[in-house]
């Protein structure tokens, strides 16, 4: 059951991290794309950002709520022996993930309001930065949860 | 720096108070509840070590998702004015905090 939950926390990560990766990139273009873009770059960026908004923040919850279920087992298997192989590099990175993870949670508040159609022009350096940081987080999680899994998955 | 009168200074703020706050918690140890994953259980209080390793990361969580909640509650005149950077200075600063504090798993 609880490979289950961590195959679910992986495949809405890998969701949320297109998504997220699209939007942001999205943000960064010069300008409106108009009609096809040129190549694979200008493509990559050109989504229509605010449609992501509320899918990314239903996805960043259920992806961090599966987290905080699998997080049980990981304590009591997988952080135990990282102690006890004394791994305080590997238990570091998880510790930033977990932090960076809730810290993100936090700020889906203001990223949903920065999203609101009409988008304010006002707001765009706002929006382009939060966005991003928000990218970097859960690319973030992503690759450490990975790497993680990789020295002892859970449930195994 | 552009200011803003829509909502977002006052979800700014919240969403900084909240991840002030759960900073402040675990860099404090400081959490609402705990949970027992060995057995199941979940505390106010620590209990024996022959319940296992414990969990205080959601009791941190929810003393973010508090604090935020609160600060939603304060009039919007307070925070209608926020400059618009706020949000993303205020996170890029938390996120070097947590950083800069959980640096020493790299250095034992």
């Amino acid at each position: 059951m609880m490979i289950l939950v961590l195959l679910l926390h992986a495949v809405c990560s890998l969701f949320l991290v297109g998504a997220l990766s699209h939007q942001a990139a999205a943000t960064w273009r010069r300008a409106p794309a108009t009609g096809r873009p040129a190549g694979v770059v200008a493509g990559f960026a050109a989504v229509r950002a605010p449609l992501y908004a509320r899918a990314i923040a239903i996805s960043y919850v259920l992806t961090m709520v599966l987290g905080d279920v699998v997080y049980g087992p990981y304590r009591v298997d997988v952080k135990t022996m990282l102690f006890d192989l004394q791994l305080w590099p590997w238990n570091g990175v998880f510790e930033i993930k977990e932090h960076l993870v809730a810290l993100g949670f936090f700020l889906l508040g203001p990223y949903l309001v920065l999203w609101r159609l009409p988008l304010d022009p006002v707001q765009a350096r706002s929006r382009r930065l939060l966005t991003t940081a928000l990218a970097a987080i859960v690319w973030y999680a992503l690759v450490s949860g990975h790497l993680l899994n990789n020295l002892k998955g859970v449930g195994f | 720096m552009e200011h803003t009168t829509s909502p977002l200074g006052r979800w700014t703020l919240a969403a900084l108070v909240a991840g002030t706050a759960y900073v402040l918690a675990y860099s404090q140890d400081v959490t609402l509840f705990f949970y027992y994953p060995m057995v199941g259980e979940w505390h106010w209080l620590p209990q024996s070590e022959a319940l296992g390793p414990r969990i205080t990361y959601y009791g941190w969580k929810a003393i973010g998702l508090l604090a935020g909640g609160v600060t939603l509650l304060l009039p919007r005149r307070w925070t209608d004015h926020l400059p618009t950077d706020t949000v993303w200075v205020g996170a890029l600063l938390l996120a070097t905090v947590v950083c800069v504090h959980e640096s020493h798993w790299f250095l034992k």
